[in-house]
């Protein structure tokens, strides 16, 4: 029983299932974004310095609105975070399009660039005292918890709505088909007379603003402030989330709570027996390794012959 | 090599390629598989070298049962395959090209077989800067090289004047003479009577008949092959289409791509109710012009575009240094345009589109009117598919077909087609010269690129284009001189 703990403490005890929950809530969000960008053929690798700056740009902007009411404040704050963060991915689409340079290039490094520069900000101007992090938001501005003794707060299901209009999106509307149809053949969209540039620089700039959003809902639900490096591991793990969800936005809360586990179960573990927290990255990567492996096993194996099967193209 | 397909089947989600199909190779002989469009033949061809494992059957070599589970399996049984349209990597040397995918080359026998195949090319050149002809030869040499026991050559002669033509199918003979059994898939007739020790004749996934070539005459081929078809209707019926005189110029169009040949000061127009073909090979420019009257050029033109209306008034000009796409040409030019590229399969499509998004483009949801629209265009086209199925299910020819189908379904007022031709059987091919010619006289305008034998006789303005310069041109053909029997 002790050895099941690992995979039962974590559904059952309400703190750590909220954790797991919330946590899950931010992979959704971002994964979302990362989705925008692999639906269009590219791969935003700029998650993190996104999510950061949307987060910094929030905690930034209540501290400053701190009399106005929550709603506008809140709505003007979120929205502030998604253009910044999504200007920061346009910068790639637009790199791209005049340059013609790598767009998961420069995406990965206009992020790695801009995490130290919120990094300064927050050392030595935005600071709360000592702390390596912006004055706690106004308890007005902060999203009331659904799931005490965790931070699960009304997120959630912002994540939830969000995951359904994005699915929508993509699967009922037209120009949710034409980002498709140039992910999967840029040529064969460019010679359909579809707007690329269009659809090039929309899907980046979505991309971008899904990640603010994402830093944007952990201030509010989750952190309160902004503390230098909270986005860390953040954007790769929505990425990965994105992946095995297989860039289907419905899949991707599946997805995001099976990460979400096994990194609260992996935490949970390394906090408890006093081992480094970088075990609970190890404990992931096996685990992800093991999952693997039966897909793996199923390519490699010879199926016998059925009549009823359909012809296999290779 | 002996080579026997035994109770083979090929079905798919929504349809079965081949059914109960039964062929028997003998070694060393020169066997046709001819058909029409989606008969089968490349199913055939890619059951045989690994790259489909039917829904049932087996395959034997020499008597003996094998399974392929890949390419890879029937490359180790010595088979080998060059495609219609050979998968090299452009950028590489035509020598890199050849030595890819090949373990162990002796170089003599490389030099040899080099200087037979690709005489007067330069192995060091690189691939891109050559035609289709050039690429089909690197393609055979690299195969050559592997010795095969057992080779396929899929519509060898698609991308080869007459005289490479006969080169090739005359030494053909003395490669099967040394011990290698040859599968040609082709819808050739002549061809096949001609160099072929044995023709199959493909019909709905079956073999209808099977005789060596001089039982039949090209006549009663012909009639077996292609039953009195009604006339593919890729054309609206309606007698209206323009009510307007419209010029389409194109005025000093230049080009110096770094990767393919220069085009320099071409000047040809089109008129409503005209067809002007510009006639050249690749290397020629003619890709290039492709390209850049296209609107998929990237990289810089010159010159300039003119629509007239009446002569006079001026609807749209372009500068071509401007930078043109085919967003510009379809949506912002304000006459309706249809392009068939000669890319059929990567720009025209993509093999990992469905048929749906292939269709419809610009809005491919799934929606139960954007259904029954794909439906439609299938239905239209003659073709058992349903439009969830990847693109890649298709054939050649079927491609083409839905293509050509989309394309004409706007009812354009310019149409860009680019080697029209390529991959239609006979049948097809001439229906649609004939159907074409009705468009133009309803009103469109024409303008047709090609390699290979579009039949000049329906066409008003003939453009040669050589070394990047219109070589010689005739315009104004009347109608009175276009006669209606099109031969092809």
């Amino acid at each position: 029983m002790e050895n099941l703990s690992f995979f039962l403490t974590t559904l059952t005890t309400p703190y750590y299932l909220g954790s797991m929950l919330n946590t899950a809530t931010l992979f959704v969000i971002a994964s979302l974004g990362a989705i925008f960008c692999t639906k269009s053929g590219e791969l935003n690798l700029g998650g993190e310095g996104q999510i950061y700056l949307g987060g910094f740009i929030t905690a930034i902007l209540l501290n400053a609105f701190s009399t106005l009411p929550a709603f506008f404040a809140i709505l003007f704050s979120f929205l502030a975070a998604m253009f910044f963060s999504g200007f920061l991915t346009l910068l790639s689409a637009i790199l791209k399009k005049s340059k013609n340079t790598s767009f998961l290039l420069t995406s990965f490094i206009i992020s790695a660039a801009i995490i130290p520069i919120i990094d300064g900000f927050i050392a030595n101007r935005f600071n709360e005292g000592t702390l390596l992090a912006t004055p706690f938001i106004n308890e007005r501005f902060r999203f009331p918890i659904i799931f005490p003794p965790s931070s699960l707060n009304v997120s959630f299901f912002i994540a939830i709505v969000l995951m359904i209009l994005i699915y929508l999106f993509f699967s009922k509307t037209k120009f949710g088909s034409q980002i498709e149809v140039y992910g999967i053949s840029p040529e064969f969209a460019i010679y359909s007379g579809l707007n690329i540039t269009k659809i090039s620089f929309v899907s980046a700039f979505m991309s971008g603003a899904l990640h603010g959003l994402t830093g944007a809902l952990a201030i509010c639900g989750t952190y309160y402030t902004c503390h230098t490096s909270f986005a860390v591991g953040l954007g790769w793990n929505a990425l990965s989330v994105a992946m095995i969800a297989s860039n289907n936005p419905i899949l991707t809360f599946p997805a995001a709570i099976f990460l979400a586990w096994i990194l609260t179960s992996a935490e949970r573990i390394s906090m408890f027996n006093n081992a480094n927290y970088d075990i609970s990255s190890l404990i992931q990567a096996i685990i992800l390794f093991i999952i693997s492996i039966p897909f793996v096993a199923n390519a490699l194996k010879k199926k016998d012959k059925n009549p009823d099967v359909n012809a296999k193209i290779i | 090599m002996n080579l026997q397909l035994k109770n083979i089947k090929v079905r798919f989600s929504h349809k079965t390629v081949l059914e109960n199909f039964d062929i028997f190779f003998q070694e060393n002989k020169i066997h046709a598989l001819l058909g029409e469009n989606g008969a089968g033949k490349s199913t055939t061809a890619n059951i045989i070298t690994g790259n489909l494992i039917p829904t049932f059957g087996q395959i034997y070599i020499d008597g003996k049962k094998v399974k392929f589970n890949s390419p890879k399996d029937a490359i180790n049984h010595d088979i080998c395959y060059v495609q219609q349209r050979p998968l090299l990597a452009d950028d590489l040397t035509i020598k890199e090209n050849i030595l890819l995918g090949n373990k162990k080359v002796d170089k003599s026998e490389l030099s040899k077989l080099a200087d037979f195949w690709l005489k007067n090319i330069k192995l060091s050149s690189i691939q891109r800067n050559h035609g289709g002809d050039i690429k089909f030869f690197t393609a055979l040499v690299a195969t050559l090289l592997k010795k095969p026991k057992l080779l396929i050559l899929d519509e060898p002669s698609a991308l080869l004047d007459a005289s490479q033509r006969e080169f090739l199918y005359t030494n053909l003979k003395s490669i099967c003479e040394q011990g290698t059994t040859i599968i040609i898939i082709t819808h050739n007739m002549e061809e096949a009577l001609n160099y072929c020790d044995y023709i199959y004749l493909l019909k709905h996934g079956k073999i209808e008949k099977q005789f060596p070539p001089k039982v039949i005459t090209k006549q009663e081929l012909s009639d077996f092959l292609f039953e009195k078809q009604k006339v593919q209707r890729y054309f609206p019926k309606s007698n209206v289409l323009l009510n307007k005189i419209f010029t389409l110029k194109f005025e000093n169009v230049s080009a110096r791509p770094s990767n393919q040949s220069a085009i320099f000061n071409l000047d040809f127009h089109v008129k409503q109710k005209e067809i002007t073909l510009i006639k050249g090979t690749p290397e020629s420019g003619l890709t290039t012009l492709e390209n850049v009257i296209t609107g998929m050029a990237n990289f810089n033109c010159k010159g300039n575009i003119q629509l007239t209306q009446n002569h006079y008034l001026n609807l749209f000009t372009w500068n071509l240094k401007k930078g043109i796409t085919p967003y510009i040409i379809r949506r912002k030019s304000g006459i309706r345009v249809g392009i068939i590229p000669s890319n059929k399969t990567f720009r025209a499509s993509n093999p990992n589109l469905s048929i749906l998004q292939m269709l419809l483009p610009n809005n491919s949801t799934k929606s139960k009117k954007h259904w029954e629209e794909a439906e439609k265009l299938i239905n239209k086209s003659n073709i058992n598919i349903s439009p969830d199925e990847k693109s890649k299910s298709l054939s050649g020819g079927m491609l083409q077909r839905l293509i050509l189908t989309r394309e004409l379904e706007s009812i354009p007022q310019l149409l860009i087609c680019a080697e029209p031709l390529q991959g239609l059987d006979s049948a097809t091919a001439k229906s649609f010269c004939e159907e074409l010619r009705h468009f133009a006289d309803n009103g469109a305008m024409i303008i047709v690129l090609s390699s290979s034998d579009f039949p000049q006789d329906i066409c008003n303005n003939i453009y040669e284009l050589e070394g990047g310069y219109i070589k010689s041109s005739t315009e104004n053909i009347t109608s009175d001189s276009i006669y209606n029997d099109i031969a092809l």
